[in-house]
């Protein structure tokens, strides 16, 4: 009873909505506190991310950090998790996505009217997130880039960030007094190879994707599936969780940066929005080192943060420390 | 459809009980069948609708064959497979948004063709105003939704109305 009265009494959103258009149907959810004035709209990482699932089996656990205090808005891209309607994979493109969040905003603008809007792109949500605001100057408020990624392309841009991210974290655990032989390894690689050209199919990118491979091994955490999560979601909730987690994902290869827009570090001082930049310790995918270049590109006054033992989903690793970076930026608006 | 509806207005048997979608979406579920061959062999058909919180209000009419055999003891063990049509109408807010533009849509929703399959398991009643009970698991799926096909996990218990069976 006391739990019902409390539920009762809670100010906080719990919202489905739909957004219809360009022959899809979208699925969004809002939860949390919406007189707060500040909505918070995640784009997920993939682009097969399910985004409105990662919140139900805990990858994105804001309920109790990020929703008391702000409202949180998530939504399916097509081709994921529940979105639906008429259109087929080979209409998927980058510009087809950038649309789509441009309409899922316009329709919470229309909804709730926001007196901020925060966009969080995770993962390869972080080069739509970036695509839109750059596209789509003065739209949103602030910027979050959890994860910062770069979109694949002729070169592989991601190299030299890694070779630096694997160096340091050997670095680090040979002064902590490890013995693993991994390190040593590792920290020869790096005295033999101090560079590392951004190209595919190298014999050092080989070498260093072993390495990387070893270290998510022995230190990057993964967030552990919520079981109760996923039975709830499954018996109790609007979501069709059995479609979007237990089926593959209808994204299309199509989904690919414009020639030349793989990396779009050097547009990044455009974007004239406070933002922040969200990084794990262990997250050898997109590592700090990369978030570091991101944080350089843009505007100054943009914040890093790295969540210490935190991997590619650090706001799951610690949700408290993710939260303070949030509201770092989100208090200063 | 035209059997469930002739069905009903033919004084052949009729069943109605719930329709249980995912066991936490309810439903209401009536049926009817007519025999193919003996008293083993049956064409039914049967109408539906069940609600999806915040998700969609379903209806969905489909028909097929079905196998029942009726023990000595009034045990009914049966079978059965559906085609048939749904329509979801999304019960939650829709906004479309075309060139910028955006409206809230009314009565929104989509169309899909179904199929189930499922077991029946029963029992003939005396002294009843029903002639039988039964429940029926079934599995169904939803073509084209969620980007492929669309499974649904169901359970049905009616009771027959009119028409004893065997």
């Amino acid at each position: 009873m006391i739990i019902l009265l409390a539920a009762c009494g809670s100010d906080l959103v719990h919202e489905h909505l739909n957004v219809q258009t360009d022959g899809a149907l979208l699925p969004v959810e809002v939860h949390g506190n919406m007189d707060s004035g500040t909505l918070l709209l995640v784009e997920s990482g993939g682009p097969s991310g399910v985004s409105i699932a990662e919140r139900t089996v805990g990858y994105m656990p804001f309920q109790d950090t990020l929703e008391p205090d702000l409202a949180v808005a998530f939504y399916d891209r097509r081709g994921t998790g529940n979105a639906t309607g008429d259109y087929s994979v080979d209409d998927q493109s980058m510009d087809q996505l950038i649309a789509d969040l441009g309409a899922v905003i316009a329709v919470l603008d229309e909804r709730y009217a926001p007196e901020r809007l925060v966009l969080m792109g995770h993962s390869f949500g972080t080069y739509t997130s970036a695509l839109y605001q750059l596209e789509h100057p003065g739209e949103i408020d602030a910027w979050i880039a959890a994860a910062p990624a770069i979109i694949e392309g002729p070169d592989d841009f991601y190299v030299p960030y890694r070779r630096d991210f694997a160096c340091r974290v050997a670095d680090e655990q040979i002064a902590e007094g490890s013995d693993d032989s991994l390190w040593s390894d590792i920290e020869d690689f790096c005295t033999a190879n101090p560079t590392i050209p951004a190209e595919w199919d190298t014999p050092e990118r080989e070498e260093l994707w072993g390495y990387l491979g070893q270290i998510e091994d022995r230190l990057e955490p993964w967030p552990s599936f919520d079981v109760g999560g996923l039975l709830g979601a499954v018996f109790f909730s609007h979501y069709n969780i059995i479609d979007a987690q237990m089926r593959g994902n209808r994204v299309s290869d199509k989904i690919e940066a414009e020639p030349g827009r793989e990396d779009l570090l050097p547009e990044l001082g455009a974007i004239d929005v406070p933002a922040a930049v969200i990084t794990g310790e262990y997250d050898g995918t997109t590592p700090t080192e990369l978030g570091t270049a991101v944080v350089e590109a843009l505007p100054p006054g943009a914040a890093l943060t790295e969540v210490a033992g935190g991997g590619h989903y650090m706001m799951a690793d610690d949700p408290d420390a993710f939260g303070d970076a949030v509201f770092a930026l989100v208090d200063a608006l | 459809m035209l059997l469930l509806l002739s069905g009903l207005a033919v004084a052949a048997p009729v069943e109605a009980g719930v329709h249980m979608d995912t066991l936490t979406h309810p439903g209401v579920v009536v049926r009817s069948e007519l025999p193919l061959a003996g008293e083993t062999l049956f064409l039914e058909g049967e109408g539906l609708a069940y609600w999806h919180p915040e998700l969609m209000t379903a209806v969905e009419l489909r028909a097929g064959p079905a196998i029942e055999h009726i023990g000595k003891r009034g045990g009914i063990l049966g079978a059965y497979a559906h085609v048939g049509v749904e329509h979801g109408f999304w019960t939650s807010p829709t906004y479309t948004v075309e060139n910028g533009e955006v409206e809230r849509a009314r009565f929104t929703g989509d169309t899909w063709g179904v199929g189930a399959f499922g077991v029946e398991l029963g029992h003939e009643l005396e002294r009843s105003r029903f002639a039988s009970w039964s429940i029926r698991p079934e599995l169904a799926a939803r073509v084209p939704t969620f980007h492929g096909m669309g499974l649904d996990a169901a359970v049905e218990a009616t009771v027959r109305l009119r028409g004893r069976r065997s």
